[in-house]
């Protein structure tokens, strides 16, 4: 606790750190977020497409 | 543990846990931004400032926490060479580099109005910093090496020696004089804090918990599919 000011830190002069903190969280915490799904839903749906199993079957449904 | 190194098995695991955790999640952290915002008294002479804390702190605490995970992942690879092991340490990196970052910001813009600064070059602050630059490194190894196995590797050793640096965190301002305050919760004597502001903090540390193993998960299953797009790619091209 060395070098602690002392005093009331006044709000309204906070409030914008205030904000800005809870701001760049929502934005990090949830652009993650979204970044992980988005590249687990694309590379979800590339797996399906190349896999041989789901390649042999469309191959099946076109000749029959 | 080495049962779930088969992906298939951890696939179905994964599956069936990610209802549960993104429900669980979305409750406790709504309990905890509720507790944070609105049940939390002001700090006598912090005032609003200190609603800060409930973000800062557990970001703080989740970046030490990725960390332990990269590198005690980084380490079951390098020793046991468990399949799935390099997959977690990779999958656990950007989620900690993503708290360190967020430690970071929200630190600098708490230190603004309560010490008159964003920034001091002290142990706390600067030891914190090279955490993230220890994050950037390993991804950076990742993503720079062509070959999978020897970016492992590399990473892997980095990530044991960065861990030097975690008690260098946690210790940094007994060590040292710091802008920085000691240790509130964990300590000897227990928390100096009343019981509404702790509530509201290790609600909000779980939800941040969850939301690791949230994004863990996902990410571990598309380095899986990673894996199998690789393979599906070469049997074709073998054909």
């Amino acid at each position: 606790m060395t070098n602690m000011p002392t005093g009331i830190v006044d709000n309204s002069a906070a409030m914008p750190y205030i904000y800005g903190a809870y701001g760049v969280m929502a934005l990090l915490f949830f652009g993650l977020a979204l970044f992980a799904y988005g590249k687990l839903k694309k590379s979800t749906r590339e797996a399906e497409r190349l896999n041989p199993r789901n390649l042999n079957k469309n191959k099946t449904n076109k000749k029959t | 543990m080495h049962k779930f190194a088969n992906p298939a098995r951890f696939n179905r695991l994964a599956d069936r846990l990610l209802p549960w955790v993104t429900g669980l999640f979305l409750i406790v952290f709504t309990l905890g931004l509720y507790s944070a915002l609105f049940i939390a008294p002001e700090d006598y002479q912090q005032s609003a400032t200190a609603r800060i804390m409930f973000i800062h702190v557990p970001s703080a605490w989740m970046s030490m926490f990725c960390y332990m995970v990269v590198a005690g992942a980084s380490f079951t690879a390098l020793v046991w060479k468990h399949p799935l092991a390099y997959l977690g340490a990779k999958s656990a990196a950007p989620i900690g580099a993503m708290f360190t970052a967020a430690a970071l910001a929200t630190g600098a813009l708490w230190g603004k109005p309560t010490w008159g600064t964003f920034w001091m070059w002290d142990g706390r602050m600067t030891s914190v910093l090279v955490l993230f630059f220890l994050y950037l490194g390993y991804m950076a190894i990742w993503s720079s090496m062509e070959d999978q196995e020897k970016a492992g590797k590399a990473s892997s050793i980095l990530a044991l020696v960065g861990i030097i640096n975690i008690p260098i965190i946690k210790f940094s301002v007994d060590w040292w004089n710091s802008l920085h305050q000691g240790a509130s919760v964990i300590k000897m004597g227990g928390p100096s804090m009343p019981g509404a502001m702790l509530q509201a903090l290790l609600l909000m540390f779980a939800a941040f918990k969850l939301y690791f193993v949230l994004v863990f998960l996902w990410r571990m299953k598309t380095e899986i599919n990673y894996k199998k797009i690789a393979v599906f790619r070469q049997a074709r091209l073998s054909e």
